[in-house]
């Protein structure tokens, strides 16, 4: 499991951590809308609907150097691609846990 | 002061492009969507606009389109700033655009955007970027490009469809139309995009529409509208797509022009029909009036009873068939008429027409309000004709007034109808089914031809009791 430091996370994209932190609070609070998007759209099996919230995260994950989230949202997109949706919800799962973490982190700081 | 206006629906980016571009120097402007981004032109013209391609309401190739056709913004520099730069071929060049950034982590970002303003200022900013800047940070997602065929696929369909499908926000600003909407329209997309649907659409339609699109916009319950103008008529059916956070309601506009003339040639031709059949029922009215007189100037010329007797009886049978044409001639229906209007003037005429001045026959027709077609109408007319002639002629000898009664009664098994007089009665010995006179042998063949039974009893006279299948 990543332990999480602001300054790291702020210093792998050349950021100050006062700005970083305000640009991670920010992210923190649309992605759980669109991890919510994502679970509702597992349900009716809405490809475009978990494609355009992946997307969402994804490119925010990348800008600010969160890899993992990144790399979850990868595998979401492989799975939505072949059609196994039971299987999107685990990796769900997984980016909350580390949404819930990356919060923990700012709440520290 | 430069001015930049950033386009993105990411929160994330659009602090970071406001936060970074200030600190490099800029004015910035910064919008959630393409309709945000229109509205904010009002009061503020940027120099430089970096534009998202994936957006909810217009899409970044349609704001870049509607962009580049203003005027006053002829000298502006645009630049694609997305994530699909990386997972697409993107032909940023030939939308408009004069540079593409694809995102990727904002140290990096930062940097290129810099570099490329710097690019697009040189040669008197005249010059495009013709690469795609980023790529080397990102790594290629073919996942995303599949989708995204999907995606266009999807278009496609919605273009080629001869409805009109039309996108409209909350406010009713269009976001997206098909091809066959801009046709309706006759305007070219990015001449209409952004801009209220009320304001391309018939005068006479705004208050039916504004109520039904509110109404679909609450959620409430509502049927498709139809709108006419000259000889077009159209069908319009709305819902609205809720997400989180961006709301549309999708027209779908359907012309039933060619549908609605079809039926309006069918309600001539049944219109035309009905005349028609009218006129026939007219003509065989006439016909049989003019068969009766002709009978009736025979009764003149006769010298002998026995002729007379049958002349006269036959001209009767004539008129009740001739006014079952007569009522259907006037009624509106052209299969059914009043059994109990029909029944009742039938008697009527026939004690006019028949009874001695000296006797006072009255009839009491009981029956209620029912329909009866013409192939009913036409034997129960002569059965009735055949019963009244038969009392008013014999039953009454000798008396100076005399009842005649109808009744009409649903029964377990179909209906009863009972024809009674107050007469003489008839003899002891009389059969309906054994009678060797016309009338009755008539009325007997009739009542089995309409599926029914006929019984006679004395009663204070004489009472016939039918039994029919339900009409």
């Amino acid at each position: 499991m990543t332990n999480y430091s602001l300054n790291n996370l702020a210093s792998k994209i050349e950021f100050d951590p006062v700005d970083f932190a305000a640009l991670l609070e920010l992210f923190l609070d649309t992605t759980d809308s669109d991890l919510n998007k994502i679970s509702s759209a597992i349900a009716i099996s809405d490809k475009d609907l978990i494609f355009g919230s992946v997307h969402n995260i994804k490119g925010a994950s990348l800008n600010l150097g969160l890899d993992k989230i990144t790399e979850f949202m990868e595998k979401i997109s492989k799975l939505n691609k072949s059609g196994l949706f039971t299987d999107i919800e685990g990796i769900v799962s997984k980016t909350r846990l580390e949404i819930s973490r990356l919060r923990e982190t700012l709440e520290k700081n | 002061m430069q001015r930049v206006m950033v386009v993105d629906n990411n929160p994330v980016v659009l602090k970071f492009m406001e936060s970074f571009l200030v600190k490099n120097g800029f004015s910035v402007r910064t919008a959630e969507n393409g309709l945000i981004a229109l509205d904010l032109l009002k009061d503020y013209t940027p120099d430089i606009f970096f534009i998202d391609l994936i957006m909810p309401y217009i899409k970044g190739e349609m704001l870049v389109s509607i962009l580049r056709d203003r005027e006053e913004l002829s000298n502006i520099r645009i630049i694609i700033l997305s994530a699909v730069a990386a997972e697409i071929e993107l032909d940023y060049i030939a939308m408009g655009a004069d540079a593409c950034i694809a995102k990727g982590p904002f140290n990096t970002m930062g940097k290129h955007i810099i570099n490329t303003l710097n690019e697009l200022s040189d040669n008197n900013g005249n010059n495009i970027v013709e690469q795609v800047v980023g790529l080397e940070d990102v790594f290629k997602r073919s996942i995303t490009q599949e989708l995204m065929f999907s995606k266009l696929h999807t278009e496609v369909v919605l273009e080629s469809i001869s409805d009109c499908l039309i996108e409209i926000s909350t406010d009713f600003r269009i976001v997206y139309l098909n091809k066959a909407a801009l046709r309706f329209f006759n305007k070219k997309q990015k001449s209409i995009i952004a801009t209220n649907i009320l304001n391309h659409l018939d005068s006479g339609w705004l208050k039916m529409l504004v109520e039904y699109l509110d109404a679909v916009k609450a959620e409430l319950p509502f049927q498709p509208i139809e709108l006419n103008r000259e000889n077009e008529c159209y069908m319009l059916t709305a819902k609205k797509l809720n997400s989180s956070k961006d709301n549309t309601i999708v027209l779908l506009l359907r012309d039933i022009s060619l549908e609605k003339q079809r039926e309006a040639n069918l309600k001539n031709k049944i219109k035309d029909r009905e005349m028609m059949i009218k006129e026939v029922y007219h003509r065989v009215k006439n016909n049989l009036a003019m068969v009766s007189s002709i009978i009736n100037l025979q009764i003149g010329e006769s010298t002998n009873d026995i002729e007379l007797h049958s002349l006269n009886d036959l001209r009767s049978r004539i008129d009740s068939i001739s006014m079952v044409h007569a009522k259907l001639f006037r009624g509106k229906d052209l299969n059914n008429i009043g059994f109990d209007d029909y029944i009742k003037d039938l008697v009527d005429n026939l004690i006019d027409s028949l009874a001695c001045t000296e006797s006072s026959i009255v009839a009491d027709i009981l029956i209620p309000e029912v329909s009866i077609d013409f192939d009913k109408a036409v034997p129960l007319g002569i059965i009735f004709t055949e019963l009244t002639t038969n009392a008013i002629k014999y039953a009454f000898s000798g008396k100076d007034t005399g009842l005649i009664s109808i009744t009409y009664s649903e029964i377990e098994d179909g209906l009863k109808l009972v024809f009674s007089d107050n007469g003489s009665g008839l003899s002891v010995d009389f059969a309906a089914d054994k009678a060797e006179s016309l009338g009755f042998n008539l009325i007997f063949s009739l009542v089995m031809q309409l599926q029914g039974s006929i019984s006679v009893e004395n009663k204070n006279g004489a009472e016939f009791t039918i039994i029919l299948p339900r009409f």
